[in-house]
């Protein structure tokens, strides 16, 4: 076994250890958010969100890339390897299951074969992307907090920017419903995904900090002028 | 050199925490860092181990530059630091664990003397620890896999008697075949294990030597003065500390060359002699007045 991939398995390794109940949790929730219909499922469906978003923070934090003090910065590890465990502990942990739920809904509800593999695949890339900026804010931060503060107040400015152009083009928010709004979605991924990996790259590759802050903030800029942009067209 | 640097600088908010410093640690040595609070001494280290970026000069170890130190680099340098930031809910055991597959050279029969020495409870989680078993285990994990070099920041902080005994018993079995580099104002026995001594003070360098040399030109000088003496306002700036009680005028010479020497220093200052006794001084003796003369000088 090489050296990084040693690495990647001690940090994978002491990440279960730590975090283990929350990783039950998450699963369990899997499992209840895929049997559930209605409102019930609703609910599991909202916590499950939630207890992903929080595993994915606490997973990235326990070695934050940012910090002076933290352990893994004067251990055999590199970024890059540090980086890679993450994102291999958040697979296991959160992507596998939530997969290994779904496909045993779907076989159970009857499914058909054929139309098993693109379900799941369309369902957990775009869950894949809507996890990238979480797991940039939370490696652009070193407290739970700090990253709850920063996807707040990325949220809000999306909707102050929305509401404006809603209002500009005398729209309703009643009136995007899902079929207005799905074809900027594509255009919208590819700009979170694109710039959440550039954040993690300069945060964890060439260890530039301030640039990744700045990658951060010019996407969730675009990423808002994106979705007014559309607004206005229609 | 197994660490060196030059002009090396570091800013923080504006100011600058690390001012153009040339240290040189050879190979073997157990040097002391000494200062004040805020003296710049974690800085240097953070930057020694490219946790911080110089902002003007460079630095380098095992002839390497320190911004492109990687894990092979770190295979070979240990560090233990008081502000070091653990995973608190990990165990001992599962924390030792967790380092062990790390280190090529990571020593199991090491790491259980030292565990047995420090008296380190398996089962405990890290976050429950005394501030000393805590500190201990920093320095455990930071000795089990042999390295190089030992960078410690702060380790004697805070420690009660019994503690600090253990972690200078095993300092003084690692020196030699370890190169330490320690930064601490807890001066109380370094001179057991100390080869060399640095001292900091507002960023800068002020000096680096051995610390046999630097005994010999420190003395503890005391001289019998006549009644109507007075403290001259200006004194030579190797003497620190210098006060006067009653007929006795005490200070420390940090640039002590010979007894013939010092006696017309003092004529010089018109100080008439009436008895002069001069003390070599442990190293503990001269870092108290070196960090308080500072303390003196930054107005802390």
């Amino acid at each position: 076994m090489t050296r990084p991939f040693i690495a990647m398995r001690a940090i994978f390794i002491k990440d279960m250890r730590l975090l283990w109940p929350l990783m039950l949790v998450c699963a369990a929730l899997f499992l209840l958010r895929a049997g559930l219909p209605g409102p019930a499922g609703r609910l599991v469906e909202t916590l499950s969100i939630g207890a992903n978003i929080f595993l994915i923070v606490a997973a990235i934090q326990l070695d934050a890339p940012s910090g002076l003090r933290l352990d893994w910065r004067t251990r055999p590890i590199t970024p890059v390897t540090l980086l890679v465990g993450k994102l291999g502990f958040l697979t296991a942990s959160l992507l596998l299951p939530s997969m290994v739920a779904d496909l045993l809904h779907d076989v159970i509800a009857g499914v058909g074969p054929g139309a098993l593999l693109p379900r799941l695949l369309d369902d957990h890339g775009r869950a894949v992307i809507m996890a990238l900026p979480i797991i940039a804010m939370a490696a652009l931060t070193t407290r739970l907090l700090d990253a709850g503060v920063l996807g707040l107040a990325v949220a809000v400015l999306n909707a102050i920017v929305l509401s404006v152009m809603l209002t500009l083009a005398g729209q309703s928010p009643d009136q995007l419903d899902e079929q207005v709004l799905w074809p900027m979605v594509p255009v919208l991924a590819a700009i979170v995904a694109v710039g959440s990996i550039l954040v993690l790259w300069l945060h964890y590759v060439p260890r530039r900090e301030g640039a990744a802050r700045l990658a951060f903030g010019i996407t969730a800029l675009l990423a808002a002028a994106t979705q007014a942009g559309f607004i206005l067209t229609l | 050199m197994i660490v060196e640097t030059t002009a090396l600088s570091h800013m923080f908010a504006g100011r600058e925490v690390v001012r153009d410093v040339g240290l040189q640690v050879p190979m073997g040595a157990a040097m002391v860092l000494l200062g004040a609070n805020g003296a710049g001494k974690t800085s240097l280290l953070r930057l020694l181990l490219n946790i911080l970026r110089p902002s003007k000069g460079g630095a380098r170890l095992f002839g390497r530059d320190s911004r492109c130190l990687g894990p092979e680099d770190f295979q070979r340098i240990g560090y233990a630091a008081e502000s070091q930031i653990l995973p608190g809910r990990l165990s001992v055991s599962a924390y030792f664990d967790y380092l062990r597959p790390l280190y090529e050279r990571w020593d199991g029969a090491l790491e259980q003397h030292l565990r047995r020495h420090f008296g380190l409870p398996g089962g405990q989680r890290i976050d429950l620890l005394s501030h000393g078993a805590s500190m201990t285990l920093r320095l455990a994990t930071a000795l089990a896999f042999r390295p190089t070099l030992l960078i410690l920041d702060e380790p004697l902080g805070g420690l009660d008697q019994d503690v600090r005994e253990q972690v200078l018993d095993i300092l003084i079995d690692r020196a030699g075949d370890t190169t330490i580099l320690m930064a601490t104002q807890e001066i109380t026995d370094i001179d057991r294990f100390a080869t060399h001594v640095a001292f900091m003070a507002d960023g800068r360098l002020l000096f680096q030597e051995e610390t046999g040399t630097l005994a010999a030109r420190m003395r503890d000088v005391r001289v019998q003065v006549g009644e109507m003496w007075d403290l001259p306002a200006t004194l030579p700036e190797s003497w620190l500390t210098a006060t006067r009680t009653g007929r006795t005028l005490g200070f420390i010479d940090s640039g002590f060359v010979s007894e013939a020497v010092l006696r017309q220093q003092l004529a010089d200052c018109g100080i008439e002699i009436g008895g002069l006794d001069i003390r070599p001084l442990a190293l503990r003796d001269i870092a108290v007045p070196l960090i308080r003369a500072q303390r003196g000088e930054t107005g802390q």
